[in-house]
């Protein structure tokens, strides 16, 4: 959509290793990714090899060992706790593998949960809010399911609310973990398509990891991660 | 707009409401005696203020000999007085038509025609002297109800010897009476004790005291009411010929005494008890508020996720702990409210006020509240930090399941390979969850030694008048007499219809003198080896009366700062008033009074006296129509100033003591109950819901609901009862500590736990367990297991 390339998210010389036991486990080696305004990347992987590490960390959900991590222009790991979570809530959007719907809300309070609970840039009246989850149901198709809980949904449909969610502040990038993971053909397929028309449409930056390289649409820049490392494919 | 999170918070608090209100009754508990005893103490405080300075209470009581009226007139010039009003004051003794007994009294001088005089009456039914008969008595309210003595009627009164009808011309209480016992009594008897205003011209002539008093009561200046014992030390001296009895401070006045130590025991109870119920709901809350973010752990994390900052989540999870500590502190100031109505009427039946009433004190009620909303939230802080302290990604993730791990027990093979497996299910679990078995204990301790101070309160009270009325005092009858007889009287109290025994007390007042220290006390001359009243040790001894020397009661050698083998002065208020000297043979132990015995006759030569008997105690073996006929001829005895039967002075103290102590033992053992209901039901209600999947395969593989609630039911006891062990000392301690606000010159309580106490501590801490885990059995017998195994946890 647009034709300037600034980059969005730059990951450099992340290191991450996990203590188990008394053995400490190396994840990341170093790894260096630099994603572009618009762009969409898909990191495929085998279970196991780091996905959701590096998802997280370039998230801001988990801090690296050694390296940075700059969204935008932040240099996410040397803000406050404070800081970083109002960037994970006004820039970046998730979606998990496991949809993480909080089940008391319904669909549609669950979509708004990310727009009410902290004070915002773009300030928004309630309607406005509540325009765009109308907009966004709409989108995923789910207008007439706005008052069901989680557990009155299925596997996609939660899949989809939890994008829906995601978008709701507008985010310039989207990070999805597995995806769809937990999904049938068709109902992983109607998830990715929409994760792709938002890139296409809105030009919504997406990285989304998976360990499936069947990942129906493949699209976009495809990366590798094996070994704590990451290869063009 | 927060109101999403809120809708969230009404479900967990609705899916957890059997736990909740466990702990909310808790903190209710907590507040509840907290504003109870509170308000209690306040509503006492309020009425007495109002009735001292409606009467005029006095700041110090001096009683003496004789002493001229202008004699009085020297004292006001003395510093720091501010007014003072002299009385005559003797003990009477009533003869009432419908009692066979003679009764004891007290009369008391009163102008006239009313005025605004220290120590005032407030009258309550009739008038006022009326001035138009002579003979005219106001009689104190209690003994005129209990008595049924009307205004307008005639009693006698045997005064100065003589019996005399007096008209009562009204019924009427006094301030300085709030609480009243008789001379040498602890307990307040309407029955068998009043008191009696007269007119003090009347006084006078009666008992030929015309220009002169006996008692003095006066008011300081405010400055001077920082030192009363230096203006009573000035009194003293200017007054040292008129043969000063004692000098009280209003400190150490019996009525305002006694209802001081009930207040302060009060406000000691109102810190303790909301103290040990709040950390208990706080511990507890901590047990629930770490097992609800557990579970939440992954909705946490994905709220960390979506950039919701840590003061929104830690502010959502503490209104949990807020709603508690609100609905607890609320309920707590209901119940509160409703303990001090129900404190405030027990205290009425000890305590006379014009109006004693149950008030509602907003203040302290808002500090109860917030007392209760600030331990509730720290119950819950420890387990929202922790929840908030992991990293999104880290709380996203299930946490490492610590149920693989071994307990240090199991290295200790043989041990371990030869436990039941059940025994190894429980210990696991109580070794794994060490915080919540931890507090488990912690719970149990506190409610066990919340019984033990239950009971402890009987025992003690109990102990107290076994002791004082089956060790020291064994007679039947005590007659005290007006002046010192001589043996002669004594002789004849012998012969008194139906009496077998009878031995003669020979009592001095003095002052006793060591060092810079002095008390006023008396002297009580026993014969030797009498068997009506032997003077012991704490532990039961009896301690024989040394023919040379003194015996003296513990707490006064401690107001001397004197021990065995040393040498006391003592000057008595009689005679010519010389100073003496005694040897202290024996530290004895009393627990009515700081009693000090010597030798009948040793004391006698000492004084100079032969044979001067003061008191006369007998034992008697009498046939009903005797007792009467003994009665009838002890009211024709001039000289007998009072006379106790030993027998009803025992029941009114069993009676009044014990009584009120049920009533509060009672009280503390529900709320002993509350505590071991409440946390037992939270630790295995929480425990029941994190082992669904062990339960679950438990009933598949064959096992009856019943069997698996065993297993809970002995983790249960093992936690309980080591806690209740523990709680079996902690007990101990806090009773030591409660007695001793009830330990002054006048009675002095003894901390004692009868070993039935310790028994019957455990017995209940079973049962609650037992209650408890009835509750438990049917959660666990109506669970649906079935779907528990193919739950994804
Ligand atoms: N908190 C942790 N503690 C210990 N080890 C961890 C932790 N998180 C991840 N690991 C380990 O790090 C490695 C990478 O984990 P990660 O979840 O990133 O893999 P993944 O590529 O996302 O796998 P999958 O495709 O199964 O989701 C794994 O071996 C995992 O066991
Ligand atoms: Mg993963």
């Amino acid at each position: 959509m647009s034709n300037v390339t600034e980059t969005i998210l730059d990951i450099k010389r992340v290191r991450k290793s996990y203590k188990i036991g008394r053995k400490n486990v190396p994840v990341l080696k170093g790894m260096d990714l630099k994603i572009l305004q618009g762009e969409c990347v898909l990191l495929l992987g085998p279970s196991g090899s780091g996905k959701s590490t590096l998802l997280h960390i370039a998230g801001g959900l988990d801090k690296p060992d050694e390296g940075h991590v700059i969204i935008g222009k932040e240099n996410i790991y040397q803000l406050t706790d404070r800081k970083r979570a109002h960037i994970r809530n006004s820039k970046v959007g998730f979606v998990f593998q496991f949809y993480n719907l909080l089940p008391d809300l319904n669909a549609f309070d669950n979509i708004i949960l990310p727009a009410i609970l902290e004070k915002h840039d773009k300030m928004r009246s309630k309607k406005e809010v509540e325009n765009r989850a109308f907009y966004l149901l709409e989108l995923i198709g789910l207008v007439d399911r706005a008052s069901h809980k989680p557990s009155e949904l299925s596997g996609g449909e939660q899949q989809r609310v939890a994008t829906a969610r995601a978008l709701i502040n507008e985010p310039e990038l989207i990070l999805a973990d597995e995806p769809t993971g937990n999904l049938d053909r068709e109902a992983g397929d109607s998830v990715m398509e929409l994760l792709f028309n938002l890139n296409e449409k809105n030009g919504t930056t997406l990285l989304i990891v998976s360990h499936n390289p069947q990942l129906s649409g493949l699209r976009g820049r495809i990366l590798s991660l094996d070994n704590g490392i990451i290869e063009h494919i | 707009m927060v109101k999403i999170l809120d809708r969230k918070l009404l479900r967990d608090l609705l899916r957890t409401k059997g736990l909740l209100i466990a702990v909310i009754m808790i903190v209710a508990v907590g507040t509840g005696s907290f504003v109870g005893m509170l308000s209690t103490y306040d509503n006492l405080l309020i009425a007495r203020t109002s009735y001292y300075s409606r009467c005029r209470m006095a700041d110090f009581w001096i009683d003496l000999k004789k002493a001229p009226i202008s004699e009085i007139k020297n004292l006001e010039t003395l510093k720091g007085i501010s007014e003072l009003r002299e009385r005559i004051s003797f003990p009477v003794i009533v003869d009432l038509e419908n009692s066979n007994k003679p009764i004891n009294g007290l009369a008391l001088s009163m102008p006239a025609g009313p005025c605004s005089v220290i120590n005032n009456i407030v009258m309550k039914s009739g008038s006022y002297f009326t001035n138009d008969i002579r003979d005219e008595v106001i009689v104190s309210d209690k003994f005129a109800l209990a008595r049924n003595i009307q205004p307008g009627s005639f009693i006698n009164l045997i005064l100065n010897g003589t019996k005399k009808k007096l008209y009562v011309a009204g019924t009427a209480i006094s301030s300085e009476h709030i609480y009243l016992a008789p001379p040498g009594g602890i307990v307040d008897n309407p029955l068998g004790y009043g008191v009696f205003y007269l007119k003090r011209e009347y006084m006078e002539d009666v008992f030929g005291f015309h220009g002169a008093c006996n008692n003095i009561v006066g008011i300081l200046t405010p400055k001077a009411r920082y030192n009363s014992e230096q203006v009573l030390d000035n009194i003293n001296k200017s007054l040292k010929d008129y043969g000063v009895y004692a000098a009280t401070p209003l400190k150490l006045q019996f009525s305002n005494l006694t209802l001081s130590a009930e207040m302060g025991g009060l406000q000691t109870m109102a810190t303790m008890f909301p103290a040990m119920f709040l950390s208990v709901a706080a511990l507890v809350l901590n047990v629930l508020m770490t097992r609800i973010t557990e579970q939440q752990r992954t909705i946490v994390g994905t709220l960390k996720a979506l950039g919701i900052n840590n003061m929104t989540i830690f502010n959502h999870f503490i209104k949990y702990g807020l709603f508690v500590g609100v609905t607890g502190g609320i309920s707590g100031c209901i119940l509160g409210h409703w303990i001090a109505a129900w404190m405030t009427v027990m205290y009425k039946t000890f305590f006379e006020f014009p109006n004693l009433l149950n008030e509602l004190y907003p203040n302290t009620m808002l500090i109860a509240i917030l007392i209760s909303i600030v331990f509730s939230v720290i119950g819950t802080l420890r387990g929202v930090r922790r929840i908030i302290r992991l990293n999104p990604a880290e709380a996203m993730r299930e946490p490492t399941p610590t149920s693989c791990e071994n307990i240090l027990l199991e290295r200790w093979t043989r041990l371990w390979t030869n436990l039941d497996f059940r025994w190894q299910i429980i210990l696991r679990s109580l070794f794994r969850n060490k915080s919540r078995t931890l507090i488990g204990i912690v719970a149990a301790a506190i409610g066990s030694s919340m019984v033990v101070l239950a009971f402890g309160f009987v025992n003690s009270m109990d102990e107290m008048i076994e002791f004082q009325f089956s060790k020291v005092m064994l007679s039947d009858y005590n007659l005290s007499l007006k002046d010192d007889l001589n043996y002669g009287a004594f002789i004849e109290s012998k012969k008194l219809p139906g009496i077998s025994h009878a031995e003669p007390i020979f009592n001095v007042p003095c002052t006793f003198i060591n060092k810079n220290y002095h008390k006023k006390g008396m002297i009580s001359g026993l014969i030797s080896g009498a068997k009506l009243t032997i003077p012991r040790r704490a532990n039961g001894d009896s301690v024989p009366i040394p023919p040379v020397g003194l015996l003296m009661t513990k707490r006064m050698a401690q107001h001397l700062d004197i021990s065995e083998g040393q040498t006391v002065s003592f000057v008595p208020v009689r005679g010519e008033r010389k100073t003496y000297e005694a040897k202290v043979v024996s530290i004895i132990d009393s627990m009515i009074g700081l009693s000090v015995y010597a030798d009948f006759h040793y004391l006698n030569y000492l004084l100079g006296e032969t044979s001067a008997v003061s008191d006369i105690q007998l034992k008697s073996n009498q046939t009903p129509e005797q007792k009467i006929s003994f009665f009838k001829q002890l009211k024709t005895i001039p000289n007998i100033q009072s006379i106790d039967e030993i027998k009803v002075q025992k029941k009114i103290v069993t009676k009044q003591f014990t009584g009120a102590m049920q009533g509060t033992a009672f009280m503390m053992i529900m709320f002993a109950a509350v505590i071991f209901f409440g946390s037992i039901l939270n630790g295995t209600l929480i425990s029941i819901a994190e082992r669904h999947r062990e339960i679950a395969t438990f009933r598949v593989l064959g096992y009856q609901a019943m069997e698996v609630g065993t297993i809970f039911l002995r983790e249960n006891i093992v936690v309980n009862m080591i806690g209740t062990i523990a709680g079996l000392p902690l007990g101990y301690w806090l009773l030591v500590g409660m007695m001793s606000q009830f330990c002054n010159d006048a009675y002095s309580m003894p901390s004692v736990v009868y070993p039935s106490t310790w028994l019957w501590t455990i017995i209940l801490a079973m049962l609650f367990v037992l209650g408890a885990h009835w509750i438990v059995q049917k959660d666990i017998s109506k669970m649906d297991w079935s779907q528990a195994l193919s739950m994804k946890e």
